[in-house]
């Protein structure tokens, strides 16, 4: 299968490389980078030095492929779907742009009109652990958002056992600075970001829309930078529709996720590492799920962490290929992380 | 088998004997087991930390 990459010389496109390059049914054909066109692929991922001649191409010399990943900025997959759809290639937008089924969303979020939004109940979301049937048939998939993946994957299990009630979910999620992207701005001058604990949007996140869209619960979000390169780490507070004990949660994750190859339960007993830390999935396809009962307010503490670059975007991009190929899910995405780290 | 009485994870006996102690492969706790026919575990006793709080 030939696999095009737009948007290749950013972080999440980088990822996408390293993956694809080791994909044993999978061949690179072209990757474009207009900031980059004619340089190595390597001048921008120097951990994929001799691991490809691939040389960055300019967008218009984009050729049609099997599968296009798009790995660009918000607003710039909107008006390129279509033209990829007709070549009959895969398309895998890694932006929001085809993430949400109501077009009135995006002016709300997004602060522009969407201009093709007959195309929105087209696209698959592409989180397999909530829609693998869907996925086989794609032929657009839009690859959820890293913070709204960790709040998805830790809330599901509680809505589909019926275990919140009406009341919004408090999702108080933290990430690392590469979700920012490689575009520089004064927040991510080493001045302002070393050492930070930014709550830099107290309210009104964008990925507020997909949470509630796949789990049906009304979502109060804030999100905070960390001083870390990769990880999110969401917690959730939600407030039970009857007393649970944590036998019962066990139960409810233990149904939801007991046969996913990359969500793991995480809440031991005794240790170091009790709860799910992004930490040590940097470079992993895992989201680590885990949960507590504070019985004093009643409430359902629930916890995911992971790589906003890899189960946050590429990683679980070559996971939704995988299941839309057919290719055996975990395929080049086997590695267990570093520890110590 | 039997199931931890912490999270209720599925337990296998396999070749344990009493007073043998393991981790729930589930959610990590201590388990004593304290008999085999049937299979039976229990929290094993954990040592306890004082941080002078």
């Amino acid at each position: 299968m030939k696999a095009a990459i737009v948007g290749g010389s950013g972080y999440v496109g980088g990822e996408l490389l390293r993956l694809l390059l080791r994909h044993p049914h999978v061949e690179v054909a072209q990757v474009t980078s207009d900031a980059m066109a004619g340089k190595a692929v390597g001048r921008a991922h120097p951990n994929l030095r001799k691991a490809t001649d691939l040389t960055f191409e300019p967008r218009t010399a984009l050729r049609p492929a099997d599968v296009t990943f798009l790995a660009t900025p918000h607003g710039e997959s909107m008006g390129a779907v279509p033209g990829l759809l007709e070549t009959g290639g895969l398309v895998l937008d890694l932006s929001a742009d085809f993430r949400l089924h109501d077009p009135a969303a995006y002016p709300k979020y997004y602060r522009t009109e969407h201009p093709h939004p007959e195309l929105l109940s087209r696209a698959v979301y592409g989180l397999p652990e909530l829609h693998r049937a869907e996925l086989a048939s794609a032929d657009l998939i839009a690859v959820p958002g890293c913070m709204a993946t960790a709040a998805i994957l830790a809330l599901r299990p509680l809505v589909t056992a019926g275990l919140v009630d009406a009341r919004p979910v408090v999702v108080d999620a933290k990430t690392g600075s590469s979700a920012g992207g490689q575009e520089p701005g004064r927040a991510g001058t080493h001045a302002e970001r070393a050492g930070t604990m930014r709550a830099y949007s107290a309210v009104g996140h964008r990925h507020t829309a997909e949470i509630e869209q796949e789990t049906g619960l009304s979502i109060a979000m804030s999100a905070h930078a960390v001083e870390a390169v990769r990880g999110v780490l969401a917690t959730c507070h939600a407030f039970g529709a009857r007393p649970v004990d944590e036998k019962e949660l066990w139960r409810a994750y233990r149904a939801a996720y007991g046969a996913e190859p990359f969500v793991r339960l995480v809440h031991e007993a005794d240790g170091i590492h009790r709860e799910p830390e992004p930490k040590i999935l940097s470079g992993t396809n895992y989201c680590d799920v885990g949960f507590a009962v504070d019985p004093h307010a009643g409430r359902i503490v629930a916890l995911a962490a992971l790589d906003n670059l890899m189960k946050g975007a590429a990683g679980n991009a070559v996971q939704c290929l995988n299941v839309r190929a057919g290719f055996p899910e975990t395929t080049a995405l086997d590695f267990l992380g570093l520890h110590p780290l | 088998m039997t199931q931890c009485p912490e999270c209720d994870a599925p337990v296998e006996r396999n070749d344990k004997v009493v007073g043998e102690v393991f981790p729930c492969p589930d959610c990590g706790t201590e388990l004593e087991v304290f008999g085999t026919a049937p299979f039976a575990v229990q929290p094993a006793p954990k040592e306890a930390e004082d941080w002078g709080e």
